[in-house]
């Protein structure tokens, strides 16, 4: 975050010579020898940063600042960037930067961390007794309370499945909830929501054997899930090599699409990998 | 107090209407099949083969990462992500042939799928496209029964490809459209008889 603030504060606001803003990445100083720059980054013959370092726009420190485009693809080098701290990440550590994961729940011991409860939880529920949901004192409605660190439209298709569900699904979510003995909670709504699929709980957070605590956890939370290339990813993108151009032509930007195959989930109410999660909404007649 | 039931009867009998005409919302799946009626996919009846090949719904709904942010532009790639075409389902159903290789099958309706010039007689006229470039007929008719069955047909007990007599009658045929008889005889089988008698 600081290095974003960095960057867009880039340029303040000046008269005729360009200055730097006070929070601009600093110039001149020496890059340290723990670091490594990527290819095409130079520095000046005493290894100092200087403007090109960053900038591929040519003189950029004799320019006024109305006269420079931000815009341009090689005002920072490599761009656009789109997300502008995988710019700075070339050359910075990006973990130090990373926010906190508070789905890791779990001390060493196995308890759960009551700092990391209460980011959700106005107070730490009883392991013993998880509440019901009106009971868990959540701060936030639990349709709103993923997206303090989560996109509304954190993966394809998550917004089409947030809207209420209707009476043939309805009777596949219960007959799933029983088959499988766990919960597929919907929203105060009834909706689909985040945690009908997902789990917000480490596991073993609730007792695996209770329906809130059972889940798909194949991998630990700080591993994640597991994506491994598929030979069907050729056949994917020749699928859809006629209509991405159109797409992306709308939308002004590349669009990557492509199917790497799913091999362990984590934080899964069931496995999604093989169909499980969606059949426990979706039936078909043939 | 008729003027009075006459309204009540009136509104109830307008919020029917109004209940009942009200256009419900498709579900997202449903306006894709609206979308492609010509296209028929029976989910139950691909959960074994697909999970054989290691692909299940994700392969067609797929739910990865993105980091976009606006919904509407979610909504465009996740549709393009969710509409197999071609290359997917012929993977299996044309290139390997490892799923029922009848267009049928997936297309009920052969007319929507076929080129534009089988629309008229093409059955007759077929010859000259089929000799400059017979793998354009395979990549459809990829069972070579289908030109066997017409081309090799041959008299058998069960059946007879012409009727009794056409010995005696076939002349005026074979001259109006002698390209008729080449698709199953060749020149031989007209010189068998027809062939000059030496002197």
């Amino acid at each position: 975050m600081r290095l974003l603030m960095l960057f867009s504060l880039l340029l303040a606001t000046s008269g005729h010579a360009l200055e730097l803003s006070s929070r601009h990445h600093p110039v001149g100083v020496v890059v340290p020898e723990s670091m490594t720059l990527p290819d095409g980054i130079r520095t000046d013959d005493k290894g100092r940063l200087i403007c090109a370092t960053c900038h591929g726009i040519e003189d950029l420190e004799d320019k006024r600042r109305e006269e420079i485009d931000v815009e341009a693809e090689d005002f920072l080098h490599g761009g656009p960037w789109r997300k502008l701290d995988a710019f700075c990440f070339q050359c910075h550590d990006e973990k130090p930067y990373q926010r906190l994961n508070i789905h890791l729940q779990l001390d060493e011991k196995g308890a759960p961390m009551e700092e990391t409860c209460n980011h959700c939880h106005r107070k730490m529920p009883d392991r013993e007794h998880p509440p019901e949901r009106d009971e868990a004192e959540l701060r936030l409605p639990v349709e709103r309370i993923c997206l303090g660190c989560h996109l509304k439209t954190p993966h394809l298709n998550a917004l089409a499945h947030s809207r209420k569900p209707d009476e043939k699904i309805l009777e596949n979510i219960r007959a799933a909830e029983k088959e499988h003995g766990i919960i597929l909670p919907l929203d105060s709504k009834g909706h689909v929501t985040c945690v009908t699929c997902h789990s917000p709980h480490e596991k073993s957070v609730i007792d695996p054997q209770h329906p809130a605590g059972r889940q798909t956890a194949d991998r630990s939370v700080e591993e994640g899930p597991e994506y491994l290339p598929s030979r069907w990813d050729s056949i994917y993108q020749a699928d859809k090599k006629e209509r991405l151009p159109e797409l992306e032509k709308k939308l002004g930007r590349p669009v990557l699409l492509q199917y790497r195959r799913l091999t362990a989930e984590v934080l899964m109410r069931l496995p999604a990998r093989d169909g499980s999660l969606c059949r426990a909404c979706h039936s078909f007649d043939d | 107090m008729k003027r009075f039931s006459s309204i009540v009867l009136l509104s109830l009998l307008s919020l029917m209407g109004v209940a009942g005409n009200a256009p419900e919302e498709k579900h997202w799946w449903e306006k894709r099949a609206d979308q492609r009626p010509q296209l028929y996919f029976p989910h139950n009846a691909h959960d074994q083969a697909m999970e054989e090949s290691g692909v299940l719904c994700l392969a067609c709904h797929p739910f990865s990462k993105t980091d976009e942010t606006d919904p509407e532009a979610v909504a465009e790639m996740s549709a393009v992500a969710n509409e197999p075409l071609e290359a997917i389902c012929h993977s299996c159903h044309v290139e390997d042939r490892s799923a029922p290789t009848e267009c049928r099958l997936c297309h009920p309706d052969p007319k929507k799928i076929w080129p534009r010039d089988h629309d008229l007689d093409y059955e007759r006229l077929h010859g000259p496209d089929a000799l400059e470039d017979e793998r354009v007929c395979n990549s459809c008719h990829l069972d070579l029964n289908y030109c066997v069955g017409c081309h090799f047909r041959r008299d058998a007990a069960s059946h007879r490809e012409h009727g009794l007599g056409y010995r005696l009658s076939h002349g005026l045929e074979a001259r109006m459209d002698p390209q008729q008889c080449s698709s199953c005889h060749n020149p031989s089988y007209c010189f068998d008889c027809h062939r000059e008698i030496d002197p």
